[in-house]
């Protein structure tokens, strides 16, 4: 009859906790690497901030100091207003961007008493407007604002500035 | 007396395997819960957002709004210079009115209030009423523009986040 010795088996069962630790340790790992990954994986959506920078700087354009720009109703100043507001929608060359227009600008002017539409003008790319009326996280930002402002002569006016930015691909994953 | 020894270590290894397996239980669903937590709410967009010290469109609106001239060709400014801080405010109708129409799409995202106050603030008469209930907060979550119209009498509109 063969003996067996039983401190010997207690031998083999350390070496198979020995396996466990090592697995649960890397089980523990791989869960700590997917929820870091999941984290900081994500990128940061920086649109609504850019469409804000738009919107703000389309304004400091149109009044000044309380007052309508001058010229802002006549066309020369609506054909060219990006370059008059010193605004440009260069993008990155990737994803195929800059054929696309990542950008979208309205500027509505109304008859601030009467609420009718006195002059409208805008630029980039317009079929990023219908996306203003879905909502979901890959659609474009969009940034509706109004101010008032007034010209020389005591003319109130309501204008109305939508901003949107695209660039889904960079910022919503 | 051997096979005694052996009964006796089994069922302690029994014992200690079913803590072992209770205990890896556990450490799973630990790591599950907190894959679960990072990818449904921290693996959402991270919205970017920037602390307004300034509303640069509220207050245009706000310049523009003290430069509107009424019928008689006195402008809003000119009008609250005559204000006294400490009786009640007699500014028209059309002058307030005017206010609500220009503050209110501001209404959506912030409450608003535009006051006759001191330097200092504790005394003011209100022009344009907030509406909503102000929050209790520091001076510092609030935004908006103060103008000079006196040496102890000044107009400021204010911002407040509504949530």
């Amino acid at each position: 009859m063969k003996i067996v010795n039983p401190f010997l088996r207690d031998l083999k069962g350390d070496k198979i906790v020995s396996v466990y630790w090592f697995a649960i340790l890397f089980i523990v790992a791989a869960a700590v690497v997917y929820m870091v990954i999941s984290f900081y994986g994500k990128p940061y959506d920086i649109r609504g901030v850019e469409a804000d920078i738009l919107t703000t700087k389309m304004a400091d354009c149109l009044s000044e100091a309380g007052y309508l720009r001058e010229g802002v109703l006549l066309n020369d100043f609506q054909d060219n207003f990006l370059e008059k507001c010193k605004i440009n929608f260069q993008t990155e060359d990737v994803y195929g961007w800059r054929e696309q227009g990542q950008y979208y600008l309205e500027v509505n002017i109304f008859n601030f008493v009467s609420g009718q539409i006195i002059s409208s003008f805008n630029t980039g790319n317009s079929n990023l407007k219908e996306s203003c009326k879905l909502s979901g996280e890959t659609l474009p930002a969009c940034l509706e604002r109004t101010l008032y402002s007034l010209d020389r002569n005591n003319n109130q006016y309501a204008i109305n500035i939508l901003s949107i930015v695209k660039k889904t691909e960079k910022n919503v994953q | 007396m051997f096979n005694k020894l052996l009964n006796k270590n089994n069922r302690g290894q029994t014992g200690e395997t079913i803590t072992w397996i209770v205990a890896t239980v556990i450490i799973i669903v630990i790591l599950l819960v907190s894959i679960l937590i990072a990818s449904v709410y921290l693996g959402n967009a991270k919205k970017f957002s920037l602390t307004k010290q300034a509303d640069s469109l509220a207050s245009k609106s706000f310049f523009s709004y003290l430069l509107t001239k009424d019928s008689t060709g006195v402008n809003v400014y000119e009008q609250l210079k005559k204000e006294q801080l400490d009786s009640k405010i007699k500014l028209g109708d059309n002058v307030k009115n005017l206010g609500e129409k220009v503050f209110s799409p501001y209404r959506t995202n912030y409450g608003v209030f535009v006051r006759l106050t001191n330097k200092v603030g504790d005394n003011w008469a209100e022009i344009i009423e907030p509406k909503t209930i102000i929050p209790k907060k520091n001076w510092a979550d609030f935004i908006g523009d103060k103008i000079k119209l006196d040496d102890d009498k000044y107009v400021s509109m204010s911002l407040f986040s509504k949530y």
